[in-house]
């Protein structure tokens, strides 16, 4: 574990700062295309972009742990705002199994092999496309939701778990 | 359209957080998050 605890790069209080916003989404979307990292949103952030109503202070994302995506990361996370020392990057490269970033304009969970998913790729082949955004299928953010086990996450599954039944109708009706 | 943001202690004390596995990550909420924040795992 290592952790940095000097203060926001951004020179932002963090009282100053928004909850994660879908503007932040877009440009999430926007830079990880432009350097071809391939990654999903997840959790809380995963399930707003499905049409959860809820709000989130981040964004989780699953991020695919091969070496020239983490590669990839670095510059994009840089174009994003996210300060990042050597050793950071180096990190990033390496694909810890998570990173929190929390000295850019939002902040960000990097989440390279989460609880309840078992491989990047079969999340990759559930995933959906909402307006463009890589999601984890609802199942997937379930799943992930389940095996992490955290209060938080206990609240939350029995509400996720009724929406994932309108969700599947709203896909049906389509 | 403004949004709240609230401060939470500890978490959001540090600029950069990284864990080697997911297990450490869980030991690191159970023995240092306030509870009511509800991060930790087990009941203590």
């Amino acid at each position: 574990m290592r952790i940095c605890l000097s203060g926001l790069a951004t020179g932002q209080k963090r009282s100053e700062m928004a909850a994660f916003e879908y503007r932040q989404a877009q440009e999430i979307q926007r830079v990880f295309a432009e350097h071809g990292v391939r990654y999903l949103f997840l959790g809380k952030s995963g399930a707003i972009l499905l049409g959860f109503p809820d709000t989130t202070q981040d964004a989780d994302l699953y991020v695919d742990k091969q070496r020239e995506n983490c590669s990839a990361l670095i510059p994009a996370l840089h174009e994003l705002g996210f300060e990042l020392n050597k050793t950071e990057d180096e990190e990033v490269r390496r694909g810890k199994v998570l990173i929190q970033l929390k000295n850019g304009l939002f902040d960000l969970d990097l989440i390279f092999a989460p609880d309840g998913i078992e491989k990047f790729e079969e999340a990759w082949s559930r995933r959906i496309e909402v307006e463009g955004f890589p999601v984890c299928h609802l199942d997937d953010i379930i799943a992930s939701n389940r095996a992490a086990n955290r209060q938080k996450d206990k609240e939350s599954l029995g509400r996720l778990e009724a929406f994932r039944e309108y969700w599947r109708n709203k896909r049906k009706e389509r | 359209m403004p949004s709240f943001r609230t401060y939470k202690p500890v978490l959001d004390d540090a600029r950069y957080r990284s864990f080697d596995t997911m297990e450490e990550y869980r030991r690191w909420c159970n023995e240092n998050l306030p509870e009511w924040l509800g991060y930790r795992t087990e009941a203590e």
